[in-house]
């Protein structure tokens, strides 16, 4: 599904060159839910970014169900992100001036689903995250978990094939974040192929693969037995 | 989508209010000014264009050498010169004598019965002309025969509103009335009532022909700009063809030492020449059209960049949603047409608004400039521009913004990394907030100069004194009557001094003659004051050597000025000159005293070569010096005496002072004009100057707090940010002054007398942008700079 090769990303100021991300080779399968970890400044956004096509490598090559990312337009990208990404982010990033509702259905306006289906399909997925009484609320008016929960709704009401999540319990509780992982591991078991950024062990734990960065390198990349296949 | 769009931004707006409030309330006053200068110019431009003949008529105008080498300009002709006219160019296919007639206007109804209406009209213009002005010139006709009305000598046609003040009954066709108790008249004729933008505003046509004695006697050696001569073309004619004829006309109908030309003048041209006068008495240069056109774009222009820049100050504060909305797939034209939506609705809302106040300001503007002007909405015309205005400021104030705010990195956005810095333009943006200041400051220093030019006129000594006097008209020629009337009044106690004359020392009308002097042969030319033996005093005039003129009704002596000693080339003193003979109207006659030099006509002229002597016959004026603290009762007295002598005419009077100023009412409504646009300019570049610096101060919190932790007085900060708007103001002087002083300077050159450009005006100027920008920006910086730092610091 996903396929990076020798991917670079650097900044060049005027004496040096600072690589972000060095020679980065990595395969991601449809289905697989993976958790980049390392500390700080070790590149795990800027990979999110580029996988996510909100940013492009400076060099090496991106496909993305065999398609090379690196050389699509912008309006292609757009069609991407419409039809086969979903974001969740730390800070939720929703839109204030809209309501829960308005949120979670603005994505679907970008895809150009039809009024009557629109309305069936946020419906089902605020009843699905128990979200009914709120739905008229704004997002100031709403707990930092149940903001996130309206971000996790609004990415995948598109049913994308990759949900793509940057320390999306980082501004959370423990027991908010819990809830927020359980219905990650509840969409991988459903099929949806899951990256996520994280510095806890115990989020990675929900995952079945854990690739560690340091200064833009992989230094190790470890899958879980499958227990049950 | 669209639902959505409109969700999103009508609730940004609300959360955003003051930045919208701001924006509106400033684009639909810029907007509204815009469309009253758009309609004005339009008003003048499209002076005449109702004429069916528009292209075909044309009219003579004479250009011939004055006085000390300057160019006479008239659009008068001799009388007989239209007889000519048609005769040397029978291709014209109509020629007519118009006369426009600005003395009494009384019309006596029921003239022979026992009791006669009298109707004195005022301001309703009398024109004089043959039958042929109705195939010329457009004119509804209602009632009569448009082919002979004004066939017979004593046909007179009147506007629907005349007629049905003289004949209320409605009947008005084929009634007898009196002209100026002399003339007996028949309507032949009722018409339409003269449009508002027409310079030949005549509501009462009289047939020439009442005039027919004095028209048989008339020399071509007299000219009065009252008597025009217009011609229409035949159809598909060229006036080329006729222009190389001229010369070889006015060879053969005038002396070789005349120096005389005549061209023939497009009505197309009536509106806007420069040298020439027409009946409507308002001539409207291009430049000023050219000027209204440039101010309503500038307020536009200003209106438009604190559009662009509070938009892309906001833009910031909504990077996130941009970079959301990306991430969940919309594209960067989405994204630009979502923002240009937002900027057409805030425009069409300011729009609106602007109409309601352009109606508004029209209200005002229209008895004030005396003009008609009209939105007519439903017209397709102003739909159409207004539409395309709207479109146009859309593009203008919003694509910017839209491209801004479209352009954003969702990677970027995302994590909140858009500031001032980075969103881009912050020197485009710098340079729009210098340009708005350099337009406020082009409005304020060309305000500041006009009122300093009219102090200047108004304060400046003309020669005489022209407090405390009383003008009042004579009606009528009767030379006992007038004694009566001089004498009735002087005896009264409020009144200091009373004198009879033709006019006042600075006055309208100038009437000149050439004279001679003795043992010397040149013929001179000066204009002529006929006044009685108090005017001198009355007025206050210093007589600089012999006496004043004694009493007499005729002229057998005579008082110069300075300057016709200094025109004739006299050089010894003023006594000398004393019993000099002159020769005036063939008549030798001896100068009994020189009087300082006056002004004889507006401050736009130099002084004139003037002659002051007695003739009574030609007295229109009396002058009476007052105590203005008796004045009501003087008044009443005053008229008392008028109304026993002259019953049937209104009573009338004004003070000379206020007279004076009536010269320079057109440009005191100039300076009216002035000072309200600038205010308008100046008050939507403040706002945009608010807008701005509350944001640049929001932006810079932080900072704020980071300079107080490190120990940064709240004066240092204050000044920090004033710096900043001082550069600004700094840049945009350099560019107006010579801006606004070429300007001015081209302006000021109209008048003889004018105030010098000094650089203390400017000063001025800039003193004041610095002000009004103080007081805009010091109230937010110095709440920005006395804020607990803790606070902004806390927000990461």
């Amino acid at each position: 599904m996903i396929k990076l090769k020798n991917v670079d990303k650097y900044v060049d100021s005027r004496f040096q060159r600072t690589f972000i991300l060095k020679g980065i080779d990595l395969e991601v399968q449809q289905g697989e839910f993976v958790t980049i970890m390392g500390p700080s400044g070790a590149g795990k956004s800027s990979i999110m970014n580029i996988i996510g096509m909100l940013d492009e490598p400076s060099q090496g090559e991106y496909y993305f169900f065999d398609e090379p990312v690196h050389k699509m337009k912008e309006r292609k990208k757009s069609e991407m992100h419409k039809h086969y990404i979903g974001f969740i982010f730390q800070a939720y990033h929703l839109i204030d001036e809209l309501t829960v509702y308005e949120n979670i259905e603005t994505p679907l306006l970008y895809k150009g689903v039809k009024g009557s289906e629109r309305k069936s399909m946020v419906a089902e997925i605020l009843d699905r995250f128990q979200m009914v009484a709120k739905k008229d609320l704004f997002p100031e008016q709403l707990s930092g978990g149940q903001q996130q929960l309206v971000g996790v709704a609004r990415a995948i009401i598109g049913q994308p094939k990759l949900l793509l999540a940057d320390e999306p319990t980082g501004n959370l509780h423990s027991e908010q974040g819990e809830e927020i992982m359980d219905i990650f591991k509840k969409l991988n078991e459903e099929g949806m192929t899951i990256i996520q950024v994280t510095h806890s062990e115990k989020n990675a734990e929900y995952g079945n693969r854990t690739i560690r960065l340091v200064d833009g390198a992989v230094v190790s990349d470890e899958r879980k037995e499958q227990v049950k296949s | 989508m669209l639902r959505n769009y409109l969700i999103t931004t009508l609730r940004s707006l609300f959360r955003n209010r003051i930045n919208a409030i701001i924006n509106v309330v400033g684009l639909s006053m810029g907007i509204a000014c815009a469309i009253v200068l758009f309609l004005l110019a339009n008003y003048e431009s499209g002076f005449n264009k109702f004429e069916e003949n528009y292209d075909r008529i044309y009219r003579f105008i004479n250009s011939s050498p004055g006085q000390g080498g300057d160019m006479d300009y008239t659009p008068g002709v001799a009388v007989p010169f239209p007889t000519v006219v048609k005769e040397d160019f029978p291709e014209f296919e109509k020629v007519v004598l118009t006369r426009d007639h600005y003395q009494e206007k009384m019309f006596t109804i029921n003239a022979s019965s026992e009791s006669p209406v009298y109707h004195e009209l005022q301001d309703e213009r009398i024109v004089f002309t043959e039958n042929d002005y109705f195939n010329i010139f457009s004119v509804e006709w209602l009632e009569g025969n448009r082919a002979n009305a004004l066939a017979n000598q004593n046909g007179i046609v009147l506007s629907k509103s005349i007629a049905k003040r003289f004949f209320p009954a409605g009947d008005a066709l084929g009634k007898v009335l009196v002209f100026n108790k002399m003339y007996e008249l028949q309507v032949t004729g009722v018409v339409g009532d003269p449009p508002s933008n027409t310079d030949m505003p005549f509501e009462i046509f009289i047939s020439i022909g009442v005039f027919a004695d004095e028209l048989k006697e008339a020399r071509w050696n007299s000219v009065s700009s009252n008597d025009q001569c217009y011609i229409l073309l035949a159809k598909g004619d060229k006036i080329s063809k006729y222009e190389d004829r001229l010369p070889d006309f006015v060879d053969k109908h005038f002396e070789e030492e005349d120096e005389e030309v005549y061209e023939l003048q497009p009505m197309s041209e009536l509106h806007f020449s420069e040298n020439h006068d027409n009946y409507s008495y308002s001539t409207t240069s291009e430049n000023e059209i050219l000027v209204m056109i440039l101010i309503a774009v500038f307020l536009l222009l200003t209106a438009c960049i604190n559009f662009v820049n509070l938009s892309t100050a906001i833009a910031i504060k909504r990077s996130k949603e941009v970079g959301v909305r990306k991430v969940l797939g919309g594209t960067r034209w989405q994204l630009v047409f979502q923002f240009l939506a937002e900027s057409f609705g805030l425009i069409l809302i300011s729009v609106i608004l602007a109409l309601g106040l352009a109606e508004a300001l029209i209200i005002y503007i229209n008895p004030f400039l005396e003009v008609a002007l009209d939105i007519e909405l439903l017209s397709l015309e102003f739909m159409g521009s207004l539409l395309a205005g709207v479109l146009t400021i859309t593009l203008l104030a919003g694509f910017y913004p839209a491209l801004v705010l479209s352009g954003f990195k969702p990677a970027l956005a995302l994590k909140g990394k858009i500031t001032t810095r980075n969103s881009g333009g912050m020197s485009l943006r710098k340079g729009l907030v210098v340009f708005q200041i350099f337009i406020s400051q082009v409005f304020i220093i060309g305000t500041i100069v006009t009122l300093a030019q009219l102090k200047f006129i108004r304060e400046i000594d003309l020669g005489f004194n022209s407090e405390a006097i009383v003008n009042i008209r004579i009606p009528e020629e009767d030379s006992s009557k007038k004694n009566t009337l001089k004498n009735e009044i002087a005896r009264l106690s409020g009144v200091e001094n009373i004198s009879l004359s033709f006019s006042a020392p600075t006055s309208g009308s100038v009437a000149i003659s050439n004279f001679k002097v003795e043992d010397m042969e040149e013929d001179f030319y000066t204009s002529m004051k006929y006044i009685d033996d108090d005017y001198i005093p009355l007025y206050d005039m210093e007589l600089l050597a012999g006496k004043n003129i004694s009493e007499s009704d005729t002229l057998n002596e005579v008082v110069v000025n300075e300057k016709l000693l200094r025109y004739i080339g006299h050089q010894g003193t003023y006594e000398e000159v004393i019993g000099k003979q002159i020769n005036l109207g063939g008549r030798w006659v001896p100068i009994v005293g020189v009087v300082k030099d006056f002004n004889t006509t507006s401050l736009r002229n130099d002084i004139m070569v003037v002659a002051l002597f007695s003739r009574a016959s030609t007295y229109r004026t009396a002058s009476i010096k007052v105590n203005l603290n008796s004045f009501a009762a003087t008044n009443k007295e005053i008229k008392r005496i008028w109304k026993s002598l002259y019953p049937e005419y209104e009573y009338d009077y004004k003070f000379y002072d206020d007279r004076l100023h009536e010269f320079y009412e057109g440009e005191q409504q100039m300076a009216t004009i002035f000072s309200f646009f600038s205010t308008i300019a100046i008050v939507v570049g403040c706002l945009g100057l608010f807008g701005l610096s509350s944001f640049m101060i929001n932006q810079r919190t932080k900072e704020i707090g980071v300079r107080k932790t490190l120990g940064a007085s709240v004066s240092s900060i204050v000044g920090m940010f004033s710096m900043s708007f001082l550069k600004l103001i700094g840049l945009a002087f350099v560019f107006a002054v010579p801006v606004i002083g070429f300007a001015m300077d081209e302006w000021l050159q109209s008048f003889e007398y004018r105030v010098e450009l000094a650089p203390q005006l400017f000063a001025a100027g800039l003193f004041a942008t610095i002000l009004i920008a103080s007081v805009t920006v010091g109230f937010k910086s110095i709440k920005a700079a006395t804020a607990n730092p803790v606070k902004s610091l806390r927000d990461e």
